[in-house]
């Protein structure tokens, strides 16, 4: 009874979402109810505690709902002011082929932007510029989804990576080359699922001769960065050695044309990538200057559930930073970008309110649909429905507790959104299970971490960022069928490698298990 | 329109459950639970 009352706002999320087909606000907004529900008459949840819960949600929706205002807003500009499509030529001149461009931007660029900035801007970025350069809206939105998700755990600077050895307590370099032996399967298997979104199993097998050796010298290049201890760059210099590799290999084996001269239009191709630039430069200059004190939180009391559930008090909720926060970097990129237009002569007031207005119908729709879903994860995370759900799970299980490991990574990102929320809410509980099997505990943690960072393709607010990016409003049970199926193969292959090494092999990453 | 009320009636919907949860004050929490619930029920019969 616990086990499927733990699960059932979850349930009802996805059934609502792929068989009933109705929106992620609908579906959102009665899987809320239930939880709210469930928590108050069976988890002992009295209305103090979701009175906290329900808070917390929202004030972590707003953290989420700046990035993505911010982020349309700046898709908006460009796109009308028609930088987007300076950039696009540009690209086709450089990359012929159409195969080599999705993959390249899909898999590879995407995964060097969550290597700086993270938290959905790879999405609301790339997903624009393979549209207009021609390919399908729900194809470029799921190979986007897809493409970058192996490298979000060691991606935004290392933000997911320092959450995990935070919460198990375990060498940080140790942890590390465990995450990397799981992101080598991740990768690979992203850039064949890229592959397939594009044209199937021949694709596929196109992309074997780019994909392989890419992924080799990504993962001798993640090794060397992680002996070295260099973590907050593990995930940049991992993508941008990926991108260097592939970007050579099709020089190399197709030979092309070099382009004589750079398009443009009214905008040079710097000025049409100022604003992604500084988004950037801003993002790498802030971390630097380490300016995190200028921020803005909330402060949560702890609370004890009926059934005994603790949840601590948080000093600092949701810190928006000023500077290290997307959303300001963005806005600040954004201004850059209106300044360059001015003195490039095609700035238009009129043009200008019109982005204003498309940024505002994009996101209402977004931002209720979000405000429910997150909502919905704090209050059975803080009800202790998600311990409740992992604890039986991992009963029932028993010694295959391995194979199914990744499940808890995904759905840590599934319902928060988050790689770094789902290595809070289980990251500890993988390790004590690890623990109590007897099996390394660094084997067990790296696989969370990884298994999490797979799991974001599923999140509900990446979804609803590329929906928004994509003009797919609406139709996020579309992407969320595409998207699940190459999510759940990874993590079957990522539960067999588990079990391999815990089981089989027995390996012993740390020196202890 | 009615979206964007739904979003708008969040406002005073996070400021109550805030102020409840900061304030230890059940009635504003109670008060928040109910409205967000409204709006939860307002969204799900909404035809578009």
């Amino acid at each position: 009874m616990e086990l499927l009352l733990s699960v059932t706002p979850l349930i009802l999320l996805l059934f609502c979402l792929l068989v009933l087909k109705m929106s992620t606000g609908k579906s959102g907004a009665i899987a809320v109810i239930f939880a709210i529900a469930i928590a108050y008459f069976y988890f002992g949840m009295n209305t103090t505690g979701l009175t906290i819960a329900m808070s917390k949600g929202m004030s972590l929706a707003l953290y989420v709902l700046l990035i993505i205002w911010a982020a349309v807003f700046l898709y908006q500009l460009v796109y009308d002011f028609k930088a987007i499509n300076v950039i696009n030529k540009n690209i086709i001149l450089f990359i012929k082929e159409p195969f080599i461009q999705f993959l390249l931007l899909a898999w590879l660029f995407s995964s060097v932007l969550q290597g700086i900035a993270g938290f959905g801007v790879p999405v609301v970025i790339v997903v624009p510029i393979l549209i207009h350069l021609g390919f399908d809206r729900l194809s470029s939105v799921t190979a986007v989804l897809l493409g970058h998700s192996w490298s979000v755990s060691f991606g935004s600077m290392g933000s997911s990576f320092f959450t995990i050895f935070l919460v198990t307590n375990l060498d940080q370099q140790s942890i590390g080359y465990a995450m990397a032996i799981f992101d080598f399967a991740a990768m690979i298997m992203m850039g064949f699922s890229v592959c397939y979104i594009y044209g199937g199993w021949e694709y596929v097998k196109k992309g074997i001769k780019y994909i392989i050796p890419t992924s080799l010298v990504m993962i001798i290049v993640m090794f060397t960065v992680i002996y070295l201890n260099l973590v907050s760059l593990v995930g940049l210099l991992t993508a941008i050695s990926g991108l260097i590799t592939m970007y050579s290999l099709y020089l190399l084996r197709e030979k092309p044309e070099k382009p004589k001269e750079l398009y443009k239009d009214n905008l040079n191709l710097g000025q049409a990538l100022a604003p992604y630039i500084s988004i950037i430069g801003l993002s790498l200059l802030f971390q630097i200057l380490k300016l995190g004190k200028y921020a803005l939180s909330f402060e949560y009391p702890g609370f004890v559930t009926d059934l005994g559930f603790e949840v601590a008090a948080e000093a600092a909720y949701a810190k928006i930073k000023i500077f290290g926060h997307p959303a300001p970097i963005i806005l600040m990129s954004v201004l850059i970008g209106i300044l360059i237009y001015k003195k490039a002569n095609i700035w238009n007031r009129d043009k200008f309110k019109n982005v204003v207005n498309k940024t505002i119908t994009k996101c209402t729709k977004t931002s209720i649909s979000l405000i429910f879903l997150i909502t919905m994860a704090l209050v059975m995370m803080d009800s202790g429905m998600t311990n409740a759900f992992a604890l039986n799970v991992a009963r029932i299980t028993g010694g295959l507790y391995p194979l199914f490991a990744p499940l808890f990574g995904i759905l840590g990102s599934f319902i928060t959104g988050s790689n770094t929320n789902s290595n809070v809410i289980f990251g500890k509980f993988q390790m004590s299970v690890a623990t109590a099997l007897g099996v390394n505990a660094f084997v067990m943690s790296g696989l969370q971490s990884i298994s999490g960072s797979i799991g974001v393709s599923l999140g509900p607010t990446t979804i609803l960022m590329a929906s928004s990016a994509s003009g797919l409003n609406g139709q996020e049970s579309k992407i969320y069928r595409k998207v699940l199926k190459p999510v759940l193969l990874t993590a079957a292959v990522l539960g067999i490698i588990n079990y391999i090494l815990l089981v089989v092999i027995k390996v012993n990453i740390g020196g202890v298990l | 329109m009615i979206k964007k009320l739904i979003f708008l009636s969040f406002i005073p919907i996070f400021i109550l459950l805030y102020l409840g949860s900061s304030l230890q004050n059940t009635t504003l929490g109670i008060l928040g639970i109910l409205m967000f619930i409204a709006v939860a029920i307002i969204q799900f019969v909404t035809k578009k």
